[in-house]
């Protein structure tokens, strides 16, 4: 008997498949500017540059520090950014405002590049609810508890939704940041269109993105964005999954009103 | 790296190549002598004989000895394979 049980184990062994790392020799490629830029309304608008760093060692990117880099509000004021910290840029004059569409122009290397994102109005949340991990099974809707509620499931994660205003006449989009106990669960960018709105009302989840459990603090940030950076941020969901059995092959996010950029956006930030 | 989370930046389609894949396979047939309307015979099989880790595929992940780092980790179905049928035909 104990030969029989050693023999299956070998078996299993053989016939299970193994992993182990191995050294992949990636093509060099010349470095690519990445670029952060944030208008948020009225904070001072700023803008972080940095270049693309090698697969394996991410800690190693390269802070741009001897780049120019100037805003333009609207057909308005023109502010070249002031250098606070190496590779962060910060305007002294040009704060978010409501309605303003914002021009980024960098130059770097005899290069220009530049962008633009528009600033759209102030988010309002309804409220938030939570649903019980277990209401997905036998319970149904009726487990769409208020915070507060009791319950005997307090031993499972709970969803949270986020229940903002939308107008309906308008096409918005949204963004959503979620903290759980002050850490911020990240993993994927949690956007969303008004598509699913109903009435004026858009409820959101971020799905298992953010569980939590009873006794948990949770904080939720909710942005208006605009249409590029709504676009940028859900390809870039898609792409950062592409490690998951349903997902797309891998590809960089497309940019939309942008110029050789990695990324800039305005929002508008509401907490709750 | 944005907001300190790592978003890898392509710069081809099909740029690379999985690693070679070769193994080896070996089979041994024995016939035993015909009893009556019964032939039987022997076969004993190495699949993949030299027992070569040969790439299903490659994904990349943080590394576990050193948080921040990426590495590459291959994945492999199957190393040596012995089998052995015993056919009987009538």
């Amino acid at each position: 008997m104990k030969n029989i049980l050693l023999f299956l184990i070998f078996v299993i062994g053989l016939f299970t498949g193994c992993e182990h790392v191995v050294d992949i020799d990636l093509n060099v490629a010349s470095p690519a500017l990445v670029v952060e830029g944030r208008v948020i309304k009225d904070s001072l608008a700023f803008v972080k540059i940095h270049e693309t760093s090698s697969y394996f060692q991410p800690d190693t990117q390269r802070c741009i520090c001897n780049a120019q880099v100037l805003i333009r509000e609207g057909d308005n004021t023109t502010d070249t950014l002031e250098q606070i910290a190496p590779g962060r840029y910060r305007s002294n004059s040009i704060r978010g405002t409501e309605g303003m569409t914002y021009y980024l122009t960098i130059v770097y290397e005899d290069e220009s590049f530049e962008a633009q994102s528009y600033l759209p109005s102030k988010p309002l949340i309804y409220s938030l609810s939570q649903r019980s991990f277990a209401s997905f099974g036998e319970f149904g809707d009726s487990a769409d508890f208020d915070f507060g509620g009791g319950t005997s499931l307090d031993s499972l994660p709970w969803f949270l939704f986020t229940n903002i205003h939308d107008d309906p006449e308008t096409e918005d989009y949204y963004m959503f940041e979620y903290y759980v106990n002050g850490e911020q669960k990240t993993g994927r960018y949690n956007v969303s269109n008004d598509e699913n709105a109903q009435n004026d009302t858009l409820r959101y989840s971020p799905g298992p993105t953010a569980l939590f459990y009873t006794g948990d603090t949770v904080t939720v940030r909710t942005y208006a964005i605009d249409e590029g950076l709504y676009t940028y941020f859900d390809m870039l969901s898609d792409a950062l999954s592409s490690n998951s059995f349903f997902s797309s092959t891998p590809y960089n996010p497309v940019l939309k009103y942008q110029q050789r950029c990695a990324r800039i956006f305005c929002r508008h930030e509401l907490r709750l | 790296m944005i907001d300190g989370q790592i978003i890898p930046y392509y710069t081809e389609r099909n740029g690379y190549r999985m690693p070679d894949y070769h193994r080896l396979d070996l089979n041994l047939h024995l016939d035993n002598n015909k009893r009556g309307r019964f032939t039987s015979s022997w076969d004993f099989s190495l699949y993949n004989a030299y027992n070569r880790y040969n790439a299903y595929s490659i994904y990349f992940r943080e590394s576990e000895e050193d948080p921040g780092a990426r590495e590459a980790v291959q994945v492999t179905l199957f190393g040596i394979v012995p089998s052995v049928t015993y056919n009987i035909s009538f």
